[in-house]
């Protein structure tokens, strides 16, 4: 009687280790700090938050934070080109690639002429809708995915990443946001592109088709560098700001910027097209534009410039706006 | 009790202890890399550091590198408008909030340039914050606050205030106190300023959009703010007290003045367009050098006496390009050279 006893004793602890067990592999993923894991296993099972299906895209629908823990690639699927690695519904998304990348079955042949094969809808990391605020993105590389490497709404951070041979451009995000630390390189649209006003700090923009990198109304670009792309180097909307960034041999011109911008302590060399092309009343100060099929400053009537140099600028040296002091013309003093 | 009861009791211990542990239900005090850990279960169960008490807030008493292993949220919790969640009472503070949010119970109106946004309810209770402004060295970095009634982020002096998103709170998105560094920062639609230094200190990267109040605020002198855009904010999009500079800027479409500065300030390759006030407003002795201003509802550049300007662009602002000032130097004013 002693001995039945024991068993059965053993059997009901048996039966809740396995109940404790089975109710723990049913829970998402999380690391050790609590941030919900993502890599491809859990991908391809589903179940990285409640309703996230089996397979891509990770359909992220809740607020929190996520990291990988592994590389994912969607470059075996059935559909890769239409299907997403990691789609974002929730606000206040804070993702750490912990240094992993997402991949994809895109190839790029990386020039001035960039082209990507195949493209498609299938992105790296993207929001559902362009309404999805404060997605944080930072510490990995996205490359070979047939859209954007990433894609954010208004409100995002998107730092310490490498976005290479994406089908479309590199990393975009909405009104209101941060990049920072970004290399953008030969993707099949623009290399990082702020829809809005916004900041973008230490980018490096290379071989990309269209622009290197392309700003908003009201946002600020500073300490970046942008060669080699098929469009302008740095592009910006109205009222921007470029600042202590370099542009080199790029097919659309160097810095092109919308009305009332200002350009400060920059470089223009070799693009085709002018160094720097401004529009309406805007401020062009301390830059330097040489060798560059263009003029090297093309400024509107309302612009003032000063402390320019512009020499080798094979339509000119600086045509419109006002002298406000002293520039440098293919090596003599002008206005 | 019988022998089987008692290996049955036995058996039930053991198996939810260890039902407990796997569900992480009693999560270790410390991260593996020895930070303390914070997250709601620990939050509501007191004891994070020594005194602090079950709920929020949870007081931080003891100097060290804490870590957020969850979401914080003081929405249901009882007084949710006074509460805070996380204050800190001792120096030498880090939190990594882990890309983690601190959430609470207020809702703010956040449409596209809404630049009065009305938050509901509003109080006291923030995310984090020094009990007092004397509290120093804390640093609060990679996560996310909303709806707090209060304030985002508070901290002291020499704060570290970085990589944070601050969006929908009832008071300041962030503020620090003397000689803090805030950078990289998006703040939008709080209840209050977006950033605010109320000491001396660097501000840097920041987004400021739809605030209630200021954009980014400096309170007193000495603060340099670099590298940011402020825009459509109830205020001023940046202001300055005096002896400070703001640098590669821009203000857009905030209802007031988009640059406006104390005496003794250095306002340099910054632009306002748009704004509601004066494009950039200076007191006595301040330098305007390079900067851009159109299409503000005042004046193009509104100036105090010994304030010295050169080669700034003013157009369209409708009472005047350049009111007061002396010209060091060429500028534009409607398309043509000025003083």
């Amino acid at each position: 009687m002693g001995c039945s006893s024991d068993r059965f004793a053993v059997r009901v602890a048996l039966a809740f280790v396995w109940s404790a067990l089975a109710c723990a592999l049913a829970q998402p993923s999380a690391a050790s700090d609590g941030v919900t894991e993502i890599n491809q296993t859990l991908a391809l099972a589903g179940g990285v938050v409640s309703g996230d299906a089996a397979g891509f895209p990770v359909s992220i629908d809740e607020p929190g934070s996520y990291v990988l823990t592994s590389n994912l690639s969607t470059a075996a699927l059935d559909e890769p080109a239409a299907t997403s690695a990691i789609v974002v519904s929730a606000d206040n998304v804070t993702l750490d690639m912990n240094g992993f990348s997402i991949s994809g079955p895109t190839v790029c042949s990386c020039s001035t002429a960039t082209s990507c094969m195949p493209t498609g809808a299938g992105g790296g990391i993207e929001v559902s809708s362009l309404g999805v605020t404060g997605l944080v993105v930072f510490n990995g590389t996205i490359s070979g995915m047939p859209d954007r490497g990433v894609q954010a709404g208004p409100n995002a951070r998107i730092y310490e990443l490498t976005v290479s041979g994406n089908g479309n451009s590199g990393a975009t995000a909405g009104a209101n946001s941060l990049f920072d630390r970004v290399i953008a390189s030969c993707n099949g649209a623009e290399g990082v592109v702020l829809t809005g006003d916004g900041t973008a700090d230490a980018i490096t923009a290379r071989s990309n088709k269209l622009a290197g990198i392309e700003i908003g109304t009201g946002a600020v670009v500073t300490s970046s560098t942008s060669d080699g792309n098929g469009g302008a180097g740095i592009t910006g909307g109205a009222g921007s700001g470029v600042h202590n960034s370099s542009t080199r041999n790029n097919s659309g011109g160097g810095i092109v910027l919308g009305p009332d911008g200002t350009a400060r302590g920059n470089s223009a060399s070799g693009n085709t097209g002018p160094g720097f092309t401004l529009t309406g009343a805007s401020l062009v100060s301390e830059n330097k534009a040489n060798n560059n099929t263009g003029v090297g400053f093309s400024l509107s009537a309302g612009s003032g410039y000063e402390g320019n140099i512009a020499t080798g600028n094979s339509a000119g040296t600086i045509t419109g706006g006002v002298s406000l002091g002293t520039n440098l013309c293919n090596g003599t003093l002008c206005p | 009790m019988s022998r089987r009861a008692h290996s049955i009791a036995l058996g039930l211990t053991l198996c939810s202890s260890i039902a407990a542990v796997i569900l992480g239900m009693t999560a270790p005090a410390r991260a593996v890399d020895g930070a303390t850990e914070i997250n709601q279960v620990r939050a509501l169960a007191g004891g994070v550091t020594a005194g602090d008490a079950p709920g929020f807030p949870v007081s931080i008493n003891a100097s060290g590198s804490y870590v957020l292993t969850s979401n914080l949220t003081t929405a249901g919790t009882t007084n949710a408008l006074t509460t805070t969640a996380i204050r800190v009472a001792v120096d030498a503070v880090t939190i990594d909030m882990n890309g983690f949010s601190i959430l609470g119970p207020t809702v703010c109106d956040c449409g596209e340039m809404q630049a009065n946004p009305e938050c509901a309810p509003i109080g006291s209770g923030g995310g984090i914050e020094v009990t007092s402004p004397s509290v120093s060295r804390l640093a609060v970095f990679n996560g996310q606050f909303s709806g707090l009634p209060g304030n985002g982020v508070e901290g002291g002096q020499n704060s570290r205030i970085s990589d944070l998103t601050t969006v929908g709170n009832g008071g300041n998105g962030a503020s620090a106190g003397a000689d803090s560094m805030v950078e990289r920062i998006v703040s939008a639609c709080n209840g209050g300023h977006g950033v605010v230094l109320t000491g001396s200190g660097t501000i840097r990267a920041v987004a400021a959009r739809d605030n209630k109040l200021s954009g980014i605020r400096a309170e007193t002198t000495r603060v340099l703010v670099l590298g940011s855009s402020a825009r459509g904010n109830g205020q001023d999009g940046i202001a300055l007290a005096g002896w400070s500079q703001v640098h590669r800027s821009t203000a857009l479409q905030n209802w007031a003045a988009g640059i406006s500065a104390g005496a003794d300030t250095l306002v340099k390759g910054s632009v306002s367009a748009g704004n509601g006030g004066a494009g950039f407003s200076a007191s006595q002795e301040t330098l305007m050098t390079e900067n851009v201003s159109v299409d503000n509802g005042t004046h193009g550049y509104l100036l105090g006496s010994g304030t010295g300007y050169q080669g700034v662009i003013a157009n369209g602002n409708p009472n005047g390009t350049i009111t007061g000032g002396v010209p060091v130097a060429l500028n534009v004013c409607n398309r043509l050279p000025c003083p």
